[in-house]
């Protein structure tokens, strides 16, 4: 999967750990996928979708999700783009071709929404602190 | 709201003696060239204009992305250090650059993003 990295705040989440101590990981989880939706949603509305009539794949807007959460060296993330069935596409649309115009919607999708969704994570967080 | 974006970008590349003597003549264009074969050559547009800063309720300051695309059959390499050298003059920063190569023109391509902050004041 290509797009978007989404990361937690580091010293919010030590914060949220110490005050935590169970069930702090099902809240990160949640928060980060939540977050990633509103950025996959703009994704979505930047891109035209083609007249081709996919048989064995799939548009490639179908194809713009919010990955699972995943732990690399101890941070957790999650991915926002298309899988790589169609990810190639998605490079050639967002850069443009000598014969095709770009059509930029990752760069422009996380700068408008990048404040939705840190505000989600931290509501989000408050949440699972109140509980 | 900014709308001479594209007008100075183009106005400054086009001044850049050195980028047009690589690109042998002001081939730059918005967006797309009117002939897709033509190289090398650079096509350029507006990513985002977004606004970015406010007081008393009311946007003070415009957050610009422009990208700027390199085609050419040969090394972009030239080109793009001078487009950079322009970009940089106009306060503009780099702020992504991909290498791209069509196999069916054989065309490489070098697409370079730029960020900048524009204060608008209102009096």
């Amino acid at each position: 999967m290509s797009g978007i990295e989404l990361q937690g705040i580091d010293a919010m989440m030590r914060e949220i750990r110490q005050r935590l101590t169970s069930g702090v990981d099902r809240i990160e989880s949640r928060a980060l996928r939540l977050a990633g939706e509103p950025i996959a949603e703009e994704m979505k509305e930047n891109v035209k979708r083609s007249e081709v009539n996919y048989v064995r794949s799939r548009h490639y807007v179908d194809d713009i999700r919010v990955s699972r959460v995943v732990r690399r060296e101890g941070v957790k993330y999650v991915l926002i783009g298309a899988t790589k069935a169609t990810s190639w596409r998605g490079h050639w649309l967002e850069w443009g071709t000598s014969r095709t115009a770009a059509q930029p919607h990752v760069e422009p999708a996380y700068h408008a929404r990048k404040g939705q969704a840190l505000q989600i994570m931290a509501e989000e967080f408050q949440r699972g602190l109140r509980r | 709201m900014i709308t001479d974006v594209k007008t100075t970008v183009r106005a400054a590349l086009i001044a850049n003696a050195a980028l047009i003597g690589l690109l042998g003549g002001p081939r730059i264009y918005q967006f797309k060239a009117p002939n897709a074969s033509e190289q090398p050559r650079i096509d350029f547009f507006e990513v985002v204009n977004r606004d970015s800063e406010f007081a008393d309720n009311q946007s003070i300051g415009s957050e610009i992305v422009v990208q700027i695309s390199i085609f050419s059959l040969g090394s972009t390499s030239a080109i793009a250090g001078e487009v950079d050298r322009t970009m940089k003059s106009l306060g503009y920063f780099r702020t992504s650059a991909v290498d791209q190569f069509e196999s069916d023109s054989s065309l490489f391509h070098k697409a370079m993003r730029y960020r900048t902050n524009i204060q608008e004041f209102y009096l």
